[in-house]
């Protein structure tokens, strides 16, 4: 009859593999202090340039920041006799004379609009609608280390709705020339970073008729924050993806040749961690080498939806595993999945909620990089009921998934009471596997705790620029690596300590000394479409 | 005997006269004895300055007299700019904010003499309008590598000249601008350094002006993650423009403390003091003498409304005035005017108030 290693395996050996999980553990957060930040903004003002042919249409005339005639927006003279449609914002990036690197992934750009109020003008409206004309370029390098000439990326008219407050309290008494406090609008991400240099020409266009542009005060300055993900960061995540992938995909075939030496089908449980394996392995395929000299601008749709699975993976996998030690076999046949329909259900619709959500956000970004889902009504609706829908499903699902903990640890508490009255063996081959199988709840519930403290911490470390300017650590990315790696180990656990006992082939690489006493099996009991000797036990008690 | 106290006396003479050539008078008895050197913001605020509109560098030439200052101008790429326009948003800043009061930023060459309320005030200004400038003059990427002098990590140094090579760029990217500003405001304006008491307390406001222009910026983060939640948060700075740093500075000269001379209550600060007093919200400008009364200058001086007219005329009374005066009205945003605002204009009559 097998059982799993985790039954069968000493408190020595147990302590050795824990010991050396940890160790990976430990080094997964060292290797994140050597990486710098995940991502790090840059901050452009934005050159002012002008256009003295605002009709053409042509697309690919492009102003650098070069630009032959500049104005300064503070300075009323140069600005005398233009057009609001004379004016083109441009934003070179990167800043200065840097060029990005493909090791950066992506670049997200956020708009940052100074007005200032001007007096007797009517306050502006708390909420205004901007209507953007953008437009982007890419240039590389050439051989000669200049720059080949600007090539169209992508073109759009958006709309952004922009909030501006004015605090008339810190004006004082003079209110003229003071700012408006106007938050920032998301103007467009690009899912790869493929070419070397971006060029941003942005323009207010302005038409009383179709209601473009019409609410705005004085403008000031237009700044352009780039954020893009850190090379040493994705060095150091793909570096990791790339040790842990072998690793899983070796796990993986040994636990599955494992199951096809016993002489029976797989169970339900060793499909699903078999499943969880190969999930963890999609998200660790370290794809990111192919960004390096493919433009891939799916990149970030396609890591969302890996690690979408890999998390509905992780958390249909918790369900079934709860399910499968509930202690109450009450039939003789082999568990299926359609047992947890209700249960997988809301996670499945969870899931398909978010990436519909994903598709319409992300999925229209491939086309056009300045769209945005929140800017329409309809589409802000559509987002909030897809997210809200989500949210629903993943609470309902957590109220199923504690009730059947909750069970588990009911029933375990009752068949305890029943154990003294067993033989010493047995008593304590099942406090063994109850002690076993607490551990290892225990192990999650740690590992969920950490992930959430984490998160928490990174999000709090952000706020760290008050510290020391000169502090070398660089806590965020350990923090992000930490957990990475944590998911991994738990992972590898799980199909480590899951796979059926090596009881019947002493030569097994794992465990292959027998010298430790080990509990002597029970030789009445189990069928052979249980895994483990926790639910045989149980459907005896049961029984009783 | 005699003859050597001659020649002493010759000597300190013929000294005095080789360090005030082309310096002014020093009249500031009260706190060094020997003729004081002129500080870069006098300098900036009081001697007249030529127009280089050409050549930018001249302003480096014109700050010769100042061997740190004309050096770093010379040495960076786009701080000769910053200098030209650090005077010209102090000195336009300053005249705007106190149109309506006591002093109205004027007779600058005056409150040199001594540490007065205005002095700590212009001192700060210009000291946080420098910072301003560097910071801006960053993100617009006229100044020489600025961004990327300090990365955070790997990279960073103490010193504002530290560039960041293309691999640290590509490893770590470009750090924070302010902190960079603040880094070169310290060094230009050697806010570090210890001289007499005077100094110190110049410096002191410097910092007062630093932390008010740090304390300015808000700080803007950004979620970007799995389906854009906030697995990765970015968060970065951004710069205020300069009326609202105007206004708090203008708060903080009306509520200046001032330190007696023969009572050493301020010391200067070493770093960890410094950084604890920048979490502190309520550091105030700190000045030494007790200003020239600025009442006599009040006299025929236009105030705003009969509050402001109680303080400005020092009691002695207000020249009431009708007039008919054109004034922009009906202002709207309008297309043709570049991001402007676009106003008609109208009578309005108007009652003016004028001191006695």
């Amino acid at each position: 009859m097998p059982g799993t290693i985790l039954e069968n395996l000493s408190g020595k050996k147990l302590s050795v593999l824990v010991t050396i999980l940890l160790t990976f553990q430990i080094a997964c957060f060292l290797v994140g202090l050597i990486a710098p930040s995940p991502a790090t903004s840059q901050g452009i003002l934005t050159t002012v340039c002008v256009d003295r042919d605002p009709k053409n249409k042509e697309i690919n005339r492009w102003f650098t920041r070069s630009c032959p005639t500049q104005v300064h927006l503070s300075d009323r003279q140069s600005t005398a006799g233009l057009d609001a449609n004379n004016l083109v914002f441009v934003a070179e990036m990167p800043h200065y004379s840097f060029d990005y690197s493909r090791w950066q992934q992506n670049l997200m750009g956020i708009l940052q609009i100074d007005m200032v109020y001007q007096e007797d003008q009517k306050l502006l409206d708390p909420v205004m609608e901007l209507t953007l004309d953008a437009r982007l370029a890419y240039s590389d390098k050439d051989i000669n280390k200049g720059k080949t000439p600007w090539q169209y990326y992508a073109h759009s008219e958006v709309k952004r709705y922009m909030e501006c407050t004015f605090d008339e309290k810190s004006a004082h008494n003079d209110k003229n020339g003071y700012p408006y406090d106007c938050g920032m609008v998301p103007l467009f991400e690009l899912g790869s970073l493929h070419h070397d240099y971006y060029l941003l020409n942005l323009r207010l266009p302005y038409n009383r008729t179709a209601n473009k542009n019409v609410g705005l005060s004085r403008l000031e300055d237009v700044h352009i924050h780039t954020i893009h993900m850190n090379g040493g960061f994705t060095k150091v995540w793909v570096a990791l993806k790339t040790f842990f992938f072998p690793i899983i995909i070796g796990i993986m075939v040994w636990f599955w040749h494992r199951v096809h030496i016993l002489n029976r089908t797989p169970a339900l449980l060793e499909y699903m961690l078999m499943s969880l394996g190969a999930t963890l392995a999609f998200l660790n395929l370290p794809l990111e080498y192919l960004t390096l000299s493919f433009e891939m601008s799916y990149m970030l749709i396609l890591s969302d939806i890996r690690q979408g699975v890999f998390y509905a993976m992780l958390l249909s996998f918790w369900l079934v595993f709860a399910g499968e030690h509930m202690l109450i076999q009450d039939h003789g046949e082999k568990n299926s999945l359609k047992l947890y329909w209700k249960h997988l259900s809301t996670i499945v619709v969870g899931c398909f909620c978010l990436l519909i959500f994903d598709l319409c956000e992300r999925g229209v970004q491939l086309v056009n990089p300045f769209y945005s889902i929140w800017v329409t009504p309809i589409g802000t609706n559509l987002a909030l009921s897809f997210i809200i829908l989500a949210g629903i499903s993943a609470s309902i699902y957590f109220i199923f998934l504690c009730y059947m903990i909750w069970k588990v640890f009911r029933n375990i508490s009752l068949k305890r009471a029943v154990l003294p009255s067993m033989s010493q063996a047995r008593r304590l081959h099942y406090e063994g596997i109850i002690y076993r199988f607490n551990f290892l709840m225990l192990a999650t519930v740690i590992c969920a705790a950490v992930t959430v403290i984490s998160f928490i911490l990174s999000q709090v470390s952000e706020g760290q620029s008050k510290w020391d300017e000169n502090m070398e650590l660089e806590l965020s990315s350990a923090l992000h690596t930490g957990v990475y790696g944590m998911w991994n180990v738990y992972i590898c656990a799980m199909l480590m300590l899951y796979a059926p006992s090596h009881k019947q082939w002493p030569d097994d690489p794992i465990c292959n000394d027998g010298e430790e006493v080990e509990f002597s099996r029970l030789p009445t009991e189990g069928t052979a479409n249980e895994i483990s000797s926790l639910t045989s036990f149980a459907a005896k008690t049961s029984m009783d | 005997m005699r003859f050597y106290l001659f020649l002493a006396v010759h000597a300190v003479i013929l000294m005095c006269f080789c360090l005030e050539s082309g310096e002014g008078v020093c009249e500031n008895k009260n706190l060094t004895k020997a003729c004081k050197k002129r500080s870069f913001v006098q300098l900036i605020l009081t001697k007249h300055l030529p127009t280089f509109n050409e050549n930018p560098k001249g302003i480096c030439r014109w700050l010769k007299e100042l061997k740190h200052q004309s050096g770093l101008c010379k040495r960076r790429r786009g701080l000769a700019e910053i200098i030209n326009a650090t005077r010209e948003l102090t000195l336009n800043s300053c005249t705007h904010d106190f149109q309506y009061e006591q002093w109205p930023c004027l007779r600058l060459k005056r409150i040199f003499k001594k540490v007065y309320r205005e002095t700590s005030f212009v001192y700060s200004l210009t000291t946080s309008a420098f910072m301003w400038l560097v910071a801006r003059a960053c993100a617009a990427g006229t100044l020489e590598d600025c961004a990327c002098a300090a990365t955070p990590g790997k990279h960073s140094g103490a010193h504002a000249h530290v560039n960041v090579t293309a691999g640290g760029w590509r490893w770590g990217g470009c750090g924070d601008n302010t902190k960079f500003a603040r880094r070169l405001t310290y060094k230009f304006f050697q806010l570090k350094k210890k001289g007499d008491k005077a100094q110190n307390i110049l410096r002191y406001n410097g910092e007062v002006g630093v932390k008010i222009v740090i304390r300015s910026e808000q700080k803007v983060c950004k979620c970007h993650g799995l389906s854009g939640s906030c697995t990765y948060r970015t968060c970065f700075k951004r710069l205020q423009p300069f009326t609202v740093i105007t206004e708090e500075l203008k708060s903080r000269y009306h509520s200046a403390e001032r330190i007696s001379s023969d009572n050493d209550l301020w010391r200067p600060l070493n770093e960890k003091e410094w950084r604890d007093e920048e979490k502190d919200t309520t550091d105030t400008l700190r000045y030494l003498d007790t200003g020239p009364n600025w009442c006599q200058f009040t006299v025929g001086r236009r105030c705003k409304d009969t509050d402001n007219c109680a303080t400005l005329c020092c009691g002695r009374g207000v020249r009431l005035g009708q007039r008919t005066i054109r004034e922009p009205c009906k202002c709207r945003w309008r297309n043709d005017t570049a991001y402007q605002v676009v106003c008609e204009q109208c009578d309005k009559e108007e009652t003016v108030y004028h001191c006695q």
